[in-house]
């Protein structure tokens, strides 16, 4: 009972929090409402005895992307008067897709496949069953494949990251060790004969 | 799926994954290797070509009559995944033979190919995926990649922006893709598409709407990797803002890789909802086709007008889907093949048109091209030509071969809509043969040549022709391909 | 293989179509290496030699030697098997001769013609190449053979009307030709992936035998919400593609623009061989057209509409090489009658007799043009004759060829077809027999008058050459007249031979000369009528007849109109023309179907095609958003460039979340 009412807590906060994100006038505010989704978001993993996912939910994304986020929001002067320009214009026909698509996904949802009769009922673990380490063996035994192909692709993020962003000013000095190693006595010392 | 087993049999997995490792192992090393050559070397590049070679051998080698299974059956390694990996790595490794002189002058080059060879093994774990997790993976792999290649040229402010649409929309397109996959996966309780398909088959009547809307943000994400109307209109400016060679790259490879991924949809996951699928990729396929072949005609710029050109090819390769048989298959994959070759060829001959203050885009410049070099106005006219669907062209029979396995299917209709929009399409190709052999030269041609180039287009011209004269090895292949899949 | 009596060797029939492609190949790829001399004495040497084979076949087919076999099997895919073949019959024979003999004509004639010009080598290269599809086409054994002859025609056409790629119009007309006839193709391939949809073969003679089995079981199929039986559907279909490539109404309008063309080429391809191969494709095909009424009814129509229209068209043209080719139109427009009205083999006799003449015509016309500095307004020629007489002789025997009179080629054929299409009586529409008898009766007089008026203005009446070219005028050299001589010898002497060696016309055999290579209903067969009727026979007979029928008289009318009008009273037709403002006009302008075009097919296109760019790309894209985008950023700077690319990035968004909108209400609604 009290579990439910956390779920609707959690679920309702999470959604608002959602549109929060998407009709905050000020950007920073939207980011703050993000934040607060991943939170809820977070509770709902924890009322699934889902201590670990829960955990990282808040250290990765809250901790460390959103943080960085507001770096670059803060950083960028960002006119959202202007983002939102033409909003009033598209609201008839966006709004209307919007709902109607709503509408269908509720059908979706709730047409009773979700439902403890077909998927089985949520069961809690325990705490003797350590949900770390459990998610550690799958995934570095069956999901291994997966798992090794999401670090090439953080790899590639990396690399792609740098790739975009490596400047080379004309106007500053850089040092090339590569040149300063190869250079040999004849490039820097010429003999003139007298 | 099998059961998890300690310990881990781990040769066996990595031999079946040979050319993955190969390519991977490769990509990291060539990332260091750039460090310590010279500037304008080509070295990175001749050993990134190299690569695509030595995955080639490995997946020869280990191709056998039985399909092999790793990693718990998140990998397969069957004839249909060694067919299509043949055609990403020719399209690979053609289009990093046509970056050699193109990004000649670009900094920080050796970067270029290691995503190229990156962006390669995210389409190789496509097409050997036989479930959700490694196909999502290698296409986010394929995708980020592919983002990336289009933005290379930091300082062309068009492919800034080209990068930036393509990237957002594409986010937006995972996002649909992942939103359907959690339906099928809520209703089937599986990432397998066999044993989905299984679910799926014996679903009861509540599961409707789930399934419906798993299957169409299915449809709409991965209509979006292969261009398909309305997910489609990244792609001009896409193909306009990436560098040429970028462009043919992508124009290829990720339809080939989007296309596999789709019949193994078909086949497996969706057979019991034929009906459904087929009424909508129908829908899907008349918008492409009309998009596509008319958009095309008002393009000036000829990368554009081949990004809605593929958009068209796209709706004829649809037909093969739609009709879902053995002959749809295997229609498709002559049709992708065919239109790799076109398609690399066609670019080669665009990016051999750049020289001094000219991007060499636009359809004016190829103006006269026939009287200054015959050579390449006559392969640019049979690659025009070819696409048109002429006989006895390439071209011709990948339409044919599709066309007929739809009217087989009983979709005469579709078929003399899609036979009408191809006659409509036949008009922007000849005009571009009109520029090159009616039109006077505007702009002085000073070619910078290139043997790689120029191999290139020769290569691709005889093939197209000698496909079109003898298309019968390439029919018998791709039937060969389909065993084991329907 | 299957082989008769007589055996026909295979290698002498490969070498008749192979030998215009090697010289093809030659000029094509090793032209710029070439001096004049050699790529003509190449290419002309090929084709002359093949026209020699082909006269060898035809003497061998005649002495009752055949032959159908498949050579090899291009191509197998699942069930559906592509052979290439040959089918060696008397109707194949007569076309190849057709084709290779004024080929040859041509080929020696453009030595002349074209000399000195930059793109020598290649004109003889298409042209060989030409001939090769040509070939091809007649010679196949199956649709496919016949397809790839058809497109490869059309694509050499292309290419020659385009020739000359500096002149605007030339690429113009090109394009037309190409543009139209693709919509010709359309139907025509429709018609060949029906054949094999109902077949599940594409060989003339599977389905020929299939065909009454199938005609027999009723199959109809709907279409656009009308039940069609299935043969009629096919024929229809094909009958498209044949009016594409015939240049028959509506479809008719690239033929005169390809004018544009050098001359030898409109007397090869767009008078003597690739406009026939529509009539060359329905009288192959009659074993299937005969068993649709519908679909002769359909063709007999278009045919006497053609004829008709493009005679009254000719009557006012001013370009020399216009008047000719609307009169190509309206004799192809005669073929079609003859074969709705089932009288394939006239239709064949007057394809084959026509080929001669009007290739004369436009060479002579060619010849012309040449002496009088490419002037081809007939108002600023006269009184030529004077200065070449080999062309005017040689003219006036096409012209009275083509204008029916006795003796000459085009007399016996014409004939043959008006005779038939009085005796022919259609079951279910009577109207169009009657309406096919008036055009081509009313047609008989026009083509005389046009055909003389055009004559007379350019040999006879005053001289009013431009006084620039008059010191030029001269008689064509010997590589031009020589061919003008032998053209002149089919025409005076093509419908005497084939009336007496061929025995076309005689209709107590009961399709004449073909035999079983044609195939007509004994309750259709108006040769059977005319027969009934007491026929005449033989070419002495037909001659002597003549005088007793409507169309000799209506011929020596047109004749004499012309005479009158541009010998005796020369001030008359521009009183006539004054008198008649609307109709003339009308008629100069070639009943408005170039305008008529431009306003429900080309224009609509055209802005269908701006609207998707303009609002769909322009609009909401680059002028929208990108575009400003892009300008205002170098301008303004990239703050705004963000907020502008946020907005049409969100367009993109929009058209995706849309149709996934769409397809997912749809779904759910029908389920």
């Amino acid at each position: 009972m009290l579990e439910t009412a956390f779920f609707y807590m959690f679920g309702g906060m999470s959604v608002l929090s959602g549109m929060g994100v998407v009709l905050a006038r000020n950007t920073m505010h939207s980011v703050m409402f993000l934040i607060f989704c991943f939170f809820n978001a977070s509770g709902l993993f924890f009322l699934l005895d889902a201590e670990f996912l829960g955990i990282i939910l808040i250290l990765i994304y809250v901790g460390a992307v959103m943080v960085l986020f507001m770096f670059v929001i803060m950083m960028l002067e960002v006119n959202a008067a202007k983002l939102r320009e033409g909003f009033l214009q598209y609201l008839p026909l966006g709004g209307m897709i919007a709902v109607v698509l709503m509408i269908e996904f509720i059908a979706a949802s709730s047409s009773g496949v979700f439902a403890e009769s077909a998927m089985g009922a949520v069961t809690h673990m325990g705490q003797e069953v350590n949900n770390t380490k459990e998610i550690g063996q799958i995934l570095y035994t069956r999901y291994l494949l997966g798992f090794e192909i999401a670090a090439i692709i953080l790899l590639v993020a990396l690399i792609g990251a740098v790739v975009l962003t490596i400047r080379e000013r004309k106007d500053a000095k850089y040092q090339n060790m590569s040149a300063q190693v190869k250079v040999r006595r004849e490039d820097r010392v010429r003999k003139v004969s007298m | 799926m099998a059961n998890v087993t300690f310990p881990f049999p781990f040769p066996d997995h990595l031999i079946t994954l040979m050319p993955e490792m190969i390519v991977a192992i490769m990509a990291m090393f060539l990332l260091l290797f750039d460090v310590f050559v010279a500037k304008g070397s080509k070295t990175t590049a001749y050993l990134a070509i190299a690569t695509t070679v030595a995955a080639g051998v490995a997946t020869w080698s280990l191709q056998g009559p039985d399909p092999l299974v790793a990693f718990y059956g998140f990998f397969v390694f069957d004839s249909f995944a060694v067919f299509s990996k043949f055609l990403i790595y020719v399209a690979t490794a053609l289009g990093m033979i046509l970056s050699l002189e193109y990004m000649k002058n670009e900094k920080h080059i050796g970067e270029y190919y290691v995503l190229m060879l990156f962006a390669m093994l995210g389409m190789m774990l496509m097409v050997s995926s036989n479930n959700f997790v490694t196909m999502y993976l290698g296409l986010e792999l394929m995708a980020l990649c592919v983002y990336v290649l289009v933005a290379y040229q930091r300082e062309v402010l068009r492919a800034n922006e080209a990068a930036l649409k393509y990237f957002i929309l594409g986010a937006l397109s995972s996002g649909m893709l992942l939103y359907g996959i959690t339906f099928l996966y809520g209703v089937t309780g599986s990432f397998d598409f066999a044993v989905m398909g299984e679910k799926l088959a014996h679903a009861e009547g509540d599961a409707t709407a789930a399934v419906m809307l798993g299957m169409v943000f299915l449809i709409a994400g991965l209509g979006f990797k292969v261009s398909m109307a309305p997910f489609h209109m990244w792609t001009p400016d896409a193909y306009e803002g990436a560098p040429t060679p970028v462009t043919a790259f992508m124009s290829v490879a990720p339809k080939v890789a989007g296309f596999v991924i789709f019949m193994r949809i078909v086949a497996d996951l969706l057979p019991a909802l034929q009906h459904e699928y087929q009424s909508i990729l129908i829908g899907v396929a008349v918008l492409t086709i009309a998009v596509g072949n008319l958009a095309a005609i008002a393009q000036r710029n000829i990368k554009r007008m081949l990004a809605y050109s593929t958009v068209g090819h796209v709706g004829f390769i649809m037909m093969g889907l739609i009709a879902g048989s053995p002959a749809g298959f295997s229609g498709i994959l002559v049709y992708l093949s065919i239109y790799l070759v076109m398609t690399m060829g066609v670019f080669a001959v665009i990016i051999l048109m750049r020289r001094e203050g000219i991007q060499g885009e636009l359809l004016d410049d190829f103006a006269g091209l026939s009287k200054v070099r015959p050579g390449y106005a006559l392969a640019m006219g049979l690659f025009m030509f070819s696409m048109a669907g002429i006989p006895f062209l390439g071209g011709f029979w990948a339409k044919y071969v599709v066309f007929m396995a739809a009217v087989e299917a009983g979709h005469l209709y579709l078929v003399l809509y899609a036979l009408l929009f191809s006659a409509v399409g036949a008009f922007y190709y000849l005009r571009v043969v009109k520029y090159i052999y009616f039109d006077e030269e505007r702009v002085a041609f000073n070619f910078i040549e290139s043997r790689p180039m120029q191999a290139t287009v020769f290569v691709t011209a005889v093939t197209i022709v000698f496909l079109g004269l003898f298309p019968d090895a390439l029919f018998e292949l791709c039937r060969q391909a389909l065993v084991g899949l329907v | 293989m299957q082989e008769t009596a007589l055996t026909l060797s295979t290698t002498e029939l490969l070498a008749i179509p192979a030998l215009p492609l090697i010289g093809a190949m030659i000029a094509g790829l090793f032209g710029w290496a070439m001096k004049e001399r050699m790529a003509h004495s190449i290419t002309s040497g090929f084709v002359i030699l093949s026209a020699l084979l082909s006269i060898h076949v035809f003497t061998q087919v005649l002495a009752g030697a055949s032959f159908h076999g498949n050579l090899w099997t291009w191509m197998i895919a699942g069930d559906f098997v592509v052979p290439v073949g040959l089918l060696i019959d008397r109707l194949t024979t007569i076309m190849m001769v057709t084709v290779t003999v004024v080929s040859a004509c041509v080929h020696i004639y453009t030595i002349g013609y074209m000399h000195g010009d930059p793109g020598y080598p290649r004109f003889f290269a298409y042209i060989s190449a030409f001939t090769f599809s040509m070939l091809v086409l007649v010679m196949g054994n199956n649709f496919f053979t016949l397809f790839f002859g058809w497109e490869a025609v059309g694509l050499f056409s292309y290419l020659l009307i385009g020739f000359w790629f500096k002149r605007e119009s030339a690429n113009y007309a090109a394009m037309k030709a190409f543009i139209v006839n693709r919509v010709g193709d359309f139907g025509f391939a429709v018609g060949i992936l029906a054949i094999w949809y109902y077949y599940g073969s594409v060989e003339y003679k599977t389905v020929f035998a299939m065909t009454p089995d199938f005609v027999a079981q009723n199959v109809t199929l709907g279409f656009m919400g009308w039940e069609v039986a299935a043969i009629t559907f096919i024929c229809l279909a094909l009958f498209v593609g044949a009016m594409g490539k015939s240049g028959q109404v509506p479809l008719h309008v690239w033929l005169p623009d390809s004018m544009e063309g050098p001359t030898p080429i409109s007397a090869l391809i767009h008078a003597a061989t690739m406009v026939t191969a529509g009539v060359f494709m329905v009288a192959r095909l009659s074993p299937m057209f005969e068993f649709s009424e519908t679909a002769l009814v359909v063709v007999t129509l278009v045919g006497a509409i053609t004829a008709w229209m493009c005679a009254t068209i000719g009557l006012v043209q001013n370009d020399i090489k216009r008047v000719i080719a609307y009169s190509t139109c309206s004799q192809l427009g005669y073929m079609f009658v003859g074969l709705g009205v089932s009288a394939y083999s006239a239709s064949i006799f007057h394809l084959m007799t026509h080929a001669y003449f009007k290739a004369l015509l436009f060479l002579a016309a060619g010849s012309v043009i040449h002496a009088v500095m490419a002037e081809q307004d007939i108002r600023k020629m006269g009184q030529l004759r004077k200065y070449m007489p080999v062309t005017y002789i040689t003219m006036l025997l096409a012209a009275l060829a083509l204008a029916g009179v006795p003796p000459f080629a085009g007399f016996f054929s014409k004939d043959l077809i008006i005779e038939a299409t009085m005796a022919r009586e259609f079951t279910e529409y009577g109207w169009v027999g009657s309406f096919a008898t008036f055009a081509v009766l009313t047609g008989v007089f026009m083509t005389a008058f046009y055909t003389f008026r055009m004559f007379f203005l350019t040999f006879h009446n005053s001289d009013r050459v431009d006084p620039h070219a008059k010191g030029h005028l001269h008689e064509s050299p010997k590589v031009i007249t020589i061919p003008l001589m032998i053209l002149a010898v089919g025409a005076v002497g093509s419908g005497i031979w084939g009336v007496t060696v061929l025995d076309i016309a005689n209709p107590e055999v009961l399709n004449g000369y073909f035999g079983d290579a044609i195939f007509v209903m004994d309750a259709h067969n108006p040769l059977m009528v005319m027969a009934a009727d007491g026929g005449v026979h033989g070419a002495l007979g037909m001659i002597l007849h003549a005088p007793f029928t409507l169309p000799f008289w209506l011929a020596l009318g047109g004749i004499g109109l012309a005479y009158f009008m541009y010998f005796k009273q020369t001030t008359m037709p521009a009183k006539i023309a004054a008198a008649s403002g609307p109709i003339y006009t009308f008629l100069l302008n070639k009943w408005y179907w170039d305008e008529l075009y431009e306003k429900i097919f080309i224009r609509p296109a055209r802005s269908l095609g701006t609207f998707l760019w303009q609002r769909g790309d322009l609009g909401i894209i680059d002028k929208g958003a990108i575009h400003k985008g892009i300008i205002d950023n170098i301008v303004a700077g990239a703050a705004r460039m963000r907020a502008m690319q946020t907005g049409f990035v969100y367009h993109y968004a929009f058209a995706m979340v849309s149709g996934v909108f769409v397809l997912l209400t749809y779904l759910l609604l029908k389920a």
